[in-house]
């Protein structure tokens, strides 16, 4: 049986080399992680905000109008105010830039538009103080009423 | 002198010594990934929950709704449904009035010193809709 070899003299404290080099890597995948998450938790945070905002605001259907000419309109400015009422509930960081109502196929939609400002932890230690997210959601009053009086 | 001497193990003794700081690490990202991920689940299972809640204005079939929904959003993303605690609540429920969904899903603390301070152990999420003022059929 043979006796294990000594380690030669230029080979000691190896392990201790490739931990500083592989340490700041593994703090860095660490930290990136961690940012990542949170960007990313915040990002999905906003795009719920908004969506649940246009949910909401679709639901602002004119009756009188629906009544009189059987189509089914938007309340102005009720429904964009709406939407900013419930994605700012919803996501206190979202800024919603413009809810607008739009005309696709001779149908109603209801867009928001905005931002949040994501700030990392980890990226922030190399001046990187935050990233702009932009969010879009849009939501039809599909439901609605189909005969008057509903 | 004692740098000199022979001495074999070295590298596993420096390896012994650096493995608990590389566990901690991968402990740490393992944690954090579980708990980010929960919360996404959450937030998810908390608006499917309202969506569905809203669509109604029969309290006892909305509360069902926006209980059950949020569970079926959670076994979407491998989350197990039966740990969460959905709660829907209205002061009351008829047309326009806002029904809020809360989902919370306890996750274990990470095995890293101060883990239970680091990571909430139950990440919850909410989300407030109105119920829908119109509709052919509730």
């Amino acid at each position: 049986m043979s006796k294990l070899k000594p380690i030669p003299r230029r080979e000691r404290g190896q392990v201790l080399v490739w931990v500083a080099i592989l340490l700041p890597l593994f703090l860095a995948l660490t930290g990136l992680v961690f940012d990542g998450g949170i960007m990313w938790q915040q990002y999905m945070r906003a795009r719920w905000a908004a969506s649940a905002g246009c949910v909401a605001a679709a639901s602002e259907i004119d009756p009188q109008v629906f009544q009189d000419t059987g189509r089914m309109v938007l309340k102005l400015p009720e429904a964009p105010q709406t939407a900013f009422n419930y994605a700012a509930w919803n996501d206190p960081d979202l800024y919603l830039t413009s809810v607008y109502v739009r005309e696709e196929n001779a149908t109603q939609q209801i867009v928001a538009e905005g931002y949040t400002q994501i700030e990392p932890v980890f990226l922030r230690m190399f001046g990187v103080t935050g990233f702009r997210a932009t969010v879009r959601a849009v939501e039809r009053p599909a439901w609605g009423v189909v005969s008057a009086g509903e | 002198m004692l740098g000199r001497k022979k001495r074999p193990g070295q590298s596993y003794v420096e390896f012994v010594l650096v493995l608990p700081l590389l566990l901690l690490l991968v402990a740490g990202v393992i944690a954090f990934g579980q708990a980010f991920y929960v919360k996404l689940a959450t937030q998810a299972a908390a608006w499917s929950g309202a969506r569905h809640a809203i669509a109604t204005v029969n309290g006892q079939r909305g509360v069902w709704q926006g209980y059950t929904a949020p569970r079926y959003t959670l076994a979407g993303f491998g989350v197990n449904p039966e740990t969460a605690q959905v709660t829907v609540a209205a002061d009351v429920w008829g047309r326009g009035t806002n029904v809020q969904v809360q989902v919370c899903y306890p996750v274990p603390a990470p095995p890293v010193p101060f883990g239970d301070r680091l990571i909430p152990t139950n990440i919850c999420s909410q989300t407030l809709m109105p119920t829908y003022k119109w509709k052919a059929k509730w």
